[in-house]
């Protein structure tokens, strides 16, 4: 078969739409970075910089993107047993104080989930049910979590993956 | 038949006031008590009264509600008007409307956003649990422990 010019030059622009629209957005990419019981207070400052409020002596903190919020929650270095409804609960990590747990992001103009690259029917969907439209993605393997709301990403979040289990207070 | 046609439009005339004099009253007292809420703080938990409160929004509204209601309105202290249910329902679409335009629409960010509002003294007694799923009742029982925080209404 033999390509011509034009097939040459729609397979080039079918190639560059591609990249374009599968390309990861700035915000994720950046996210990534940060490794849920992995990354510490001192890596998030290296990569972000000095949080909002960082007088406030908290241990969830949020930076302010131009696409959205980011929210990074860090450890107390405490486990905390709790007697809930006649049960003993045990709460926390097994790492040192202002170890990264949780990181999430809040995008301000909602955006199509295929371009997070990330498979979402490998994940375990459940309807938030007083809110239509709205649906909850756990991938716990993963330590995922996807807010999907009428079919866009509302709030991603990384979470301990179940490699890091043992780490779990008990 | 002209003093039938009357008797029914002055009914008719009748009904209209009586309604938007109700729906006035229910206005000025929600502004109240929004005031409150934004002093004191208190807050709301999801329960399962939301059924009847889409049933109520329905009658009140005469159409659903922007956003069937998953929220229980619930304040701090005592007030005899939460004690009316259109009360109840017209915070419950407020409270549920501001959450929306806060970007907020599952329930895993209650929690989060919960503990985000504790000190970092109840934040070490308080830890995030490890499931997502728990996260709204761990916003719930923060909320029971103690109602002086609104990470939503009072920010």
């Amino acid at each position: 078969m033999k390509l011509t010019g034009i097939s040459i030059l729609s397979l080039m622009l079918l190639f560059f739409t591609h990249s374009v629209f599968s390309q990861e957005p700035d915000w994720l990419v950046k996210i990534k970075n940060i490794k849920p019981l992995v990354s510490t207070r001192e890596d998030v400052i290296k990569m972000f910089g000095e949080p909002l409020e960082k007088e406030r002596i908290s241990y969830g903190k949020y930076y302010d993107f131009k696409d959205g919020r980011m929210n990074v929650i860090y450890a107390t270095g405490l486990c905390v047993t709790k007697l809930e409804d006649g049960k003993e609960n045990v709460y926390g990590w097994n790492v040192p104080e202002w170890t990264v747990i949780d990181v999430s992001f809040t995008p301000k103009k909602r955006i199509n989930p295929k371009k997070l690259n990330i498979n979402l029917d490998e994940f375990e969907k459940e309807e938030v049910w007083d809110v239509p439209g709205s649906f909850e993605y756990l991938n716990n393997e993963l330590g995922i979590y996807a807010n999907i709301y009428k079919g866009k990403l509302e709030t991603i979040s990384f979470y301990p993956a179940k490699k890091y289990d043992y780490l779990q207070c008990k | 038949m002209t003093i039938s046609v009357h008797i029914l439009l002055f009914i008719h005339i009748f009904h209209l006031f009586i309604n938007s004099l109700l729906l006035f009253t229910v206005v000025i007292k929600v502004e109240d008590i929004f005031d409150q809420v934004a002093k004191n703080g208190g807050f709301i938990v999801a329960d399962d009264v939301v059924k009847k409160y889409n049933k109520q929004a329905i009658s009140l509204y005469g159409k659903k509600a922007p956003y069937p209601i998953g929220i229980q309105s619930l304040l701090k202290g005592e007030n005899e008007v939460l004690s009316n249910l259109r009360v109840q329902v017209y915070i419950s679409l407020l409270i549920h409307e501001l959450i929306h335009r806060a970007g907020i629409s599952g329930h895993e960010r209650f929690g989060r956003e919960a503990f985000n509002a504790l000190s970092a003294e109840d934040q070490k007694l308080n830890p995030l649990p490890k499931k997502k799923s728990e996260y709204e009742s761990y916003f719930t029982n923060r909320f029971n422990e103690n109602c002086s925080y609104n990470p939503y209404v009072t920010k």
